[in-house]
């Protein structure tokens, strides 16, 4: 018992050296600045004035869950696919997923999302206001876990290949079996990053009119004259967030088991 | 001598085969048969094609013509499912080439699993058998991370072994490795020679040349210059290369 608590002390030290600097910070602000707190916590913590509006925010998280889901999903499948694609080496993939790529890491999220909206119709493509948010997004996305793919990809040694082969296995089989659960060691931080940005992009979905949580805490704002509703969405999105960190933490401490570098 | 058995079948043929990298020519026209049983060593000077050659028998590396015939498959021929063929021909390599996610055990149980499409308890069995034969039974459940060389190159021969190849090949598998880690390594291929393994071994080990191989090959500048018995080749050379080669060697 005694051991193990210190282990937990150990893990958590920096946590919790950060926590307890954070911590002193508040209590500085709030007893020895002088600030007037009164009227700060009628602006950004006033929760006396949300009773009973919570509820507004319960179908905007449900869809903001939605999309946040969807979204990871195809960026992650489509980078995936494209990564695995280009490790082919065939020059017409080469090409075109290049091309991909450069374009689509500079499109602003905005702007696609218009696109996709009101332009594909006039290609006969008439999608769903939140379809085409988890489309853009899915697309944006992609282009950036397509290169993090990749990368992962070319850091597994060529040997790695050579042996696989030699054993028998086809293109495929090898991809699966030896390089990709390589590649995942180097893949997960920068993917956790890149998706944790796309659950926080989920919010341009209101230049479309889909009814998500920071549209709707800004119209609360204007209601009840506080910016609380802001803050307590911003505790929602964290909420959100939060499973992403922890599985992508499980995920590397699995790789950790068979290389210590 | 343990394996000289010039009557029996012919397993692979290599006719006039030439491999280039771009301008660079590092096979200029090999060709040679290797028999069933035979322990075949291939010698010679750094950068003389012995790994391009070795490569090419597996098609890992593509020649640029000439022809491959292994069972009476020609693999140079875009035709044959190369993956099949190469289910009958392992490969050792220099620096080992295990899988570092896998412990040795599913190293070694990975292909027979995936693609004999063996099941788990079967291939499992066979894995542990493997093991047992290079010594590493108590190392089943370690990755390559924690085992020495000789340890990891003992596992790359068993994983090899594990898919019943008709022919084994080995480039260098000793030279990576501490020289304390060379015999534990050199005791196994002994090991498989003598129970009538084909190989193909790159190497210039003089005693296992001397104890388990038939016959050796001397390579200098992509082309063969001696092929003889082993003792004949090393004791009383006929290439004047070969004499200076063996010269350094020894
Ligand atoms: N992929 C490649 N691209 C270009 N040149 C190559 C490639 N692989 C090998 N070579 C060249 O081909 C020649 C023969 O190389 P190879 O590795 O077959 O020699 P080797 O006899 O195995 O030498 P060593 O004893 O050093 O292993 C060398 O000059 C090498 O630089
Ligand atoms: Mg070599």
């Amino acid at each position: 018992m005694r051991a193990s608590s210190r282990k937990w002390l150990h893990k958590y030290s920096s946590t919790l050296i950060t926590g307890i600097c954070i911590l002193l910070f508040l209590v500085y602000l709030a007893f020895f600045s002088g600030a007037d707190w009164s009227l700060f916590r009628e602006q950004f913590l006033n929760f006396e004035k949300m009773e009973g509006r919570y509820y507004i925010f319960i179908s905007p998280l449900l869809l903001v869950v939605k999309i946040s889901i969807y979204s990871c999903f195809f960026a992650t499948f489509i980078g995936l696919c494209l990564a695995v694609l280009r490790s082919y080496k065939i020059k017409f993939f080469d090409v075109t997923i290049t091309a991909y790529v450069i374009l689509f890491r500079s499109i602003p999220a905005m702007v696609l999302v218009v696109l996709v909206y009101f332009a594909l119709p006039f290609v006969g493509l008439n999608l769903p206001s939140t379809n085409s948010v988890i489309m853009s997004l899915s697309l944006l996305f992609g282009a950036y876990t397509t290169e993090i793919f990749r990368s992962g990809i070319n850091s597994v040694e060529k040997l790695q290949i050579e042996a696989s082969k030699s054993l028998g296995m086809n293109s495929i089989q090898a991809m699966y079996h030896v390089i990709l659960p390589q590649a995942m060691r180097v893949v997960i931080p920068p993917l956790t990053t890149v998706l944790i940005d796309v659950l926080k992009t989920t919010s341009i979905a209101y230049v479309v009119g889909v009814p998500e949580l920071i549209a709707r805490a800004r119209q609360m704002e204007g209601v009840i004259g506080s910016v609380t509703p802001l803050i307590f969405v911003s505790v929602l999105y964290f909420l959100i967030i939060l499973p992403v960190v922890i599985l992508s933490s499980r995920l590397e401490k699995r790789s950790r088991k068979w290389s210590n570098s | 001598m343990i394996n000289n058995i010039p009557q029996s079948k012919a397993i692979l043929s290599v006719v006039d085969l030439t491999k280039n990298f771009g301008d660079l020519h590092v096979l200029k026209g090999i060709s040679n048969t290797f028999y069933e049983g035979e322990v075949v060593s291939i010698i010679g000077p750094s950068g003389s094609g012995k790994s391009t050659l070795i490569r090419c028998l597996n098609h890992i590396e593509e020649p640029t013509s000439g022809q491959i015939i292994f069972e009476g498959v020609e693999i140079t021929n875009p035709s044959t499912d190369i993956n099949a063929v190469r289910r009958d021909m392992g490969m050792v390599f220099q620096n080992f080439g295990l899988f570092p996610h896998l412990t040795a055990l599913e190293n070694i149980m990975l292909a027979p699993r995936k693609v004999k499409k063996q099941s788990r308890d079967e291939a499992k069995n066979k894995a542990l058998k493997l093991l047992e034969r290079v010594g590493l039974s108590d190392k089943a459940e370690n990755y390559p991370e924690q085992l020495s060389g000789g340890q990891q190159q003992r596992v790359a021969i068993a994983r090899s072994l594990a898919m019943q190849p008709k022919v084994l090949l080995f480039d260098e598998p000793t030279s990576a490795l501490d020289p304390e880690m060379v015999r534990e390594v050199l005791d196994v291929m002994m090991g498989l020679a003598k129970d009538g393994m084909t190989m193909i071994v790159v190497s210039h080990e003089i005693n296992f040349i001397r104890q388990a191989s038939s016959r050796v090959l001397v390579l200098v500048d992509g082309e063969i210059i001696e092929d003889g018995p082993s003792e004949q080749v090393i004791e009383s050379p006929s290439h004047p290369r070969t004499k200076e080669f063996l010269g350094k060697l020894l």
